[in-house]
């Protein structure tokens, strides 16, 4: 955890409140020991949001009532961060980082779009992409789409990894065989690491131009230990989900990350399935 | 540390409340099972009218366990139950939402459906 959110001068009656939020979500997490490298609340904040519409915020709020927390006292929690807290840096490389991350989003998101028009060029019905970083600060995008047959699954998923291959030099992660639920995860700490390690293991020195532009501000004299601790690359990517459309209404990812950002697709999208049974 | 005739918390809404571990699905005379294991199980208590039964023997995965889970980077992840997400031969789970927070681990291990069905990831 890079940054740290403080409160100053709180007094007696909003540190209670703060203390009850916290208990509520009965998990081991709080702000500071949060392993998101967000450095925004605001992030936090949509995470605690998603909770409560998720079933587990009603169980725990069934077993305390003593704790029973709306969303007013939420409301009234970030008008007090508003006015009193402050996002601290622990170290002159996190003041850097947003702008660097704003970078990468970028990038993973026209690798979203190109993915999302591959699946529709293999006539993927209903395709969405979500931006749900503020949600999770395990992935960046989701891809959501419809096919109507086990080998469409396989076509989509065989198109999307070949064009992440020649690409983006990217391979996913999860399923291979097709399946009613196929997952493809572009985990970005996967792509980093390899590509890192093969770059030391040839001594920083290597011909591939791709490698090349991606470490080139690191000092040669940098090893591998360092940029490891650098911690780059801490996020998660794009995470492709193709079902069947009996599992797409059944897991309802859609509702799930209700409160994501979903992106414009510049192409047109199939919203109706093609024929009806 | 999850071996068998262990009772495990199901953390997901597929109707199974109460598994027994009976089989460590991996290598051979295997003690323990951890995090991200799969295991064979069976359902002791189940919630009425659904789809799951008592006494059915299911596959599961482990996504919470009361031994700690320790991380290369010092962290120490130890929860007060031990928790179990039911899965299907093709590895999808059963219920439609996972409860409570998960190790990011799961993901590592190819578990990513788990872990995007779930409200919190450590």
């Amino acid at each position: 955890m890079r940054a740290l959110t403080t409160f100053q001068s709180l007094n007696h009656s909003s540190s209670s409140i703060s203390h009850s939020l916290f208990n509520r979500t009965c998990s081991p997490l709080t702000l500071s020991t949060h392993p998101q490298n967000h450095s925004n609340y605001k992030s936090i904040h949509y995470s605690r949001f998603l909770s409560y519409k998720s079933p587990i915020s009603v169980i725990q709020s069934q077993n305390r009532p003593d704790n029973s927390v709306n969303e007013d006292t939420d409301d009234m929690f970030d008008e007090l961060l508003d006015k009193y807290g402050k996002v601290v840096y622990s170290s002159k490389n996190d003041v850097n980082r947003p702008a660097a991350e704003v970078d990468d989003d970028a990038e993973s998101l026209s690798f979203a779009v190109a993915l999302a028009k591959v699946a529709s060029e293999v006539k993927a019905a209903d395709i969405r992409v979500l931006f749900v970083k503020p949600l999770v600060y395990w992935t960046r995008f989701f891809i959501i789409a419809t096919a109507f047959s086990r080998p469409q699954i396989d076509a989509i998923g065989s198109k999307i990894r070949d064009l992440a291959e020649e690409k983006f030099k990217r391979i996913p992660k999860g399923d291979t065989k097709p399946n009613s639920w196929t997952l493809l995860d572009f985990d970005e700490e996967l792509a980093h690491n390899s590509e890192k390690r093969e770059f030391w293991e040839k001594g920083g020195s290597m011909s591939n131009t791709h490698l090349q532009s991606r470490f080139e501000g690191v000092a040669a004299q940098e090893t591998w230990a360092d940029l490891e601790e650098e911690g780059f690359g801490n996020q998660g990517d794009v995470v492709v989900h193709i079902f069947l459309p009996p599992q797409r209404a059944f897991y309802n990812l859609e509702e799930f990350y209700g409160n994501a950002t979903p992106i414009e697709l510049p192409f047109e999208n199939q919203n109706q399935p093609p024929f009806r049974s | 540390m999850i071996q068998p005739q262990t009772l495990l918390n199901v953390a997901d809404n597929s109707g199974a409340r109460e598994l027994m571990c009976i089989r460590i699905i991996g290598t051979s005379n295997r003690r323990y099972a951890h995090i991200g294991d799969v295991i064979v199980a069976v359902i002791k208590e189940a919630v009425p009218n659904m789809p799951l039964q008592r006494s059915e023997v299911i596959r599961a995965v482990i996504v919470r366990t009361c031994k700690e889970l320790k991380r290369d980077n010092g962290m120490i992840i130890q929860y007060d139950d031990n928790a179990a997400v039911v899965i299907d031969q093709e590895g999808n789970p059963k219920g439609t939402r996972v409860f409570g927070a998960i190790a990011r681990e799961l993901r590592q291990l190819n578990f990513t459906k788990i872990v995007s069905l779930a409200p919190e990831v450590l």
